[in-house]
């Protein structure tokens, strides 16, 4: 069951708070967004901007019980945050599988590769255990495993960090799910590795038409893999644009500011590289009325934002969050 | 593997030397000799105790003694019980089976009691059980065991009659024999055992509990319910399991803790195990049976680590050697 928008994934109005000292701040606040069938969806922002909280919150991964979602997340037409934990647990894995950002401690150091590929077929699956087995060394060989017999029944210590993270993504795949959230699934590895990494994801993503959303804050990683991306500042979508409209005609401040401070090869060395002034704000300091971002631009002047930001459609498909985009310059 | 065995029994070797030494000299310096206490016997001849005193080389320089100790080690002697006149090897090995059955039964009980409840404070932490299991766990810490011990034949063997006061097996069953025997040694042994365990489980549910709390935050653990795994699996396949491999290298620190601790458990409990023997040896000045015992406490505090270690190194992939 689909829903009318054609959406597979639907967020509205997606508010993730943490229990900080007795008092609940929202480190996600009211994020919508939809995830189409086939797409790779980035979500860009700096750390603290609150975008692995909104990945966790979509399966309610969040560790300890000092964490409130509220907001809707459909997936397929239900309610992913209205379901029981034992329902939950028929998404999780099956419908939505997950990749995360270290392979070695997302691993689990005394299972072998191979059952920790299996463990998600024996909770979806009745396979016996040799069809669970050739499923797995059909995965291992699918990610690029040199000898996945050898992996099969390794421990996560003896594979290299790249090893790892293939073996983290054919976790994810080995019940075909037809979304993957991959957070930051190439920050741990490696330059070198990072690219392989990616071609692999991108390879996988064509072939098995599944939906991606890559949560990163490496703007390269958006460009190489994307569809279309969103901005996150201080846990609001600040900008959201398919990948070339959004790389070529860059409207919000946060965004503009991002986009200049990435070094690119044709710059020649000279001049500085831009640098964003101050810091996200913690949870607790976090501004909570008008334009997040006005703080690390006090050059504009406070007339140019709005009071309560609402979002501006720029062209098909690109929206801004609050009015300021038009008033600013680099200072 | 093997390498690190043979590595860890060859240090043992100085370590041994040192030990000898001390204890040699902490033992010629404790007051009196092993005559000392037979002179308040007015049947006692003081000149034939002077001549036995001559006669066993206690005047002789402490080198002497020291070499001819040492020597007779290397020979399989260990010299002669003073009190009891017989070789100590003897004396020891009579009483070793005692304490190696009461240890064994001692630890058993220990990880018996002490994993179900590590498990219970683990998994339900900050919760009223764990609550319940901590107090419990600091009390037994902070008790004597010659006060538990004492508690316990209060309240089991003079109040309510279940157990015997002490010693090894009933006048009956050993005359009987057989199964009865058998039986009575074990209801010896229960009481002892238990008390021990109860009150030293501290540690290894302690840790368990922390390891349980740790795992349950570990990334490994989100991932397994990023699978769909329902809880009760994720603890019992993730968390329980990884926890025990620390614990499970507990196991030789508590075969030495209990050998330690036999010594006020098997006095108390009037139990004629090696702890026993020890005390009463120190109070009879029976240096010979002293010095035996501490180089086998030595040993066997040695063998316990190394059981630790080759524990761990079997149950975690993490440190197999190939």
């Amino acid at each position: 069951m689909i829903s009318i928008s054609g959406a597979i994934l639907e967020i509205k109005n997606l508010v993730t708070s943490f229990k900080i000292r007795g008092e609940y701040y929202a480190a996600v606040d009211g994020v919508s967004l939809s995830i189409h069938p086939n797409e790779v969806f980035a979500i860009v922002g700096e750390s603290g901007c609150g975008k692995s909280a909104l990945a966790l919150s979509i399966l309610q991964l969040h560790k300890g019980s000092a964490t409130k979602v509220e907001g809707v997340i459909e997936y397929k037409g239900r309610n992913l945050l209205a379901m029981r934990d034992d329902e939950l647990n028929g998404v999780r894995g099956k419908e939505i599988g997950m990749i995360f950002q270290d392979p070695l401690t997302a691993l689990n150091p005394l299972m072998k590769i191979g059952a920790q590929i299996e463990e998600s077929l024996s909770v979806h699956t009745d396979m016996n255990a040799a069809q669970k087995s050739e499923r797995a060394h059909e995965l291992l060989t699918s990610v690029g495993m040199e000898r996945p017999n050898l992996v099969y029944s390794q421990y996560p210590h003896e594979l290299s960090g790249g090893m790892r993270q293939r073996a983290m993504i054919a976790i994810a795949l080995v019940c075909r799910p037809s979304l993957v959230i991959a957070d930051e699934p190439t920050t741990a590895l490696d330059v070198t590795i990072q690219a392989q990494i990616l071609d692999l994801l991108r390879q996988l993503q064509r072939e098995s038409q599944s939906s991606v959303i890559l949560i990163t804050h490496d703007l390269s990683v958006v460009a190489e893999m994307a569809h279309r991306v969103a901005v996150m500042y201080a846990g609001q979508i600040v900008e959201i644009a398919e990948v070339g409209e959004l790389f070529h005609n860059p409207k919000h401040p946060y965004t503009r500011s991002l986009l200049a401070s990435n070094p690119s090869l044709e710059s020649t060395g000279e001049g500085l590289l831009h640098v964003i002034k101050g810091m996200v704000p913690s949870l607790d300091r976090m501004p909570r009325q008008g334009c997040r971002f006005a703080p690390r631009m006090p050059w504009i002047s406070p007339e140019a934002h709005e009071s309560s930001p609402v979002y501006h459609t720029v062209a098909p498909g690109h929206e801004v969050l609050c009015g300021c985009y038009e008033h600013f310059r680099f200072e | 593997m093997w390498k690190t065995v043979i590595r860890r029994l060859l240090i043992l070797i100085p370590q041994l030397v040192v030990l000898s030494l001390f204890i040699f000299f902490i033992a010629q310096y404790m007051p009196g000799d092993a005559l000392t206490g037979k002179s308040v016997d007015p049947n006692a001849d003081p000149q034939r105790l002077e001549e036995l005193r001559q006669q066993w080389g206690f005047y002789d320089p402490w080198y002497v003694k020291y070499v001819r100790w040492v020597g007779n080690i290397f020979k399989g002697d260990l010299g002669r019980s003073y009190t009891h006149q017989v070789p100590v090897t003897q004396v020891i090995s009579d009483r070793a089976g005692n304490t190696f059955w009461l240890g064994l039964m001692t630890v058993f009980f220990q990880y018996l009691i002490s994993i179900p409840l590590g498990i219970l404070s683990g998994r339900y932490h900050d919760k009223i059980p764990d609550r319940a299991i901590t107090l419990y766990s600091y009390v037994a810490l902070a008790m004597p065991t010659v006060v538990a011990c004492l508690l316990s034949i209060f309240t089991f063997s003079f109040g309510l009659k279940w157990f015997p006061f002490g010693g090894t097996i009933s006048i009956e069953a050993y005359a009987a024999g057989g199964i009865q025997a058998f039986l009575s040694r074990i209801h010896h042994m229960i009481l002892p055992a238990l008390t021990v365990a109860l009150i030293s489980t501290t540690s290894i549910t302690q840790f368990l509990r922390s390891e349980i709390v740790d795992y349950e935050q570990s990334d490994f653990v989100t991932t397994a319910r990023s699978k769909g795994v329902p809880k009760r699996v994720i603890y019992s396949r993730h968390i329980f399991r990884n926890s025990m491999i620390p614990v499970s290298s507990f196991m030789g620190y508590s075969i030495v803790g209990v050998l330690t601790g036999a010594i006020f458990t098997e006095s108390v409990f009037g139990y004629p195990g090696m702890g026993k023997l020890f005390i009463d040896s120190v109070f009879s000045r029976d240096y010979t049976v002293v010095n035996a015992l501490i180089i086998f406490f030595a040993i066997l505090t040695v063998l316990g680590t190394l059981l630790s270690d080759v524990i761990m190194s079997l149950v975690d992939p993490r440190l197999k050697v190939k």
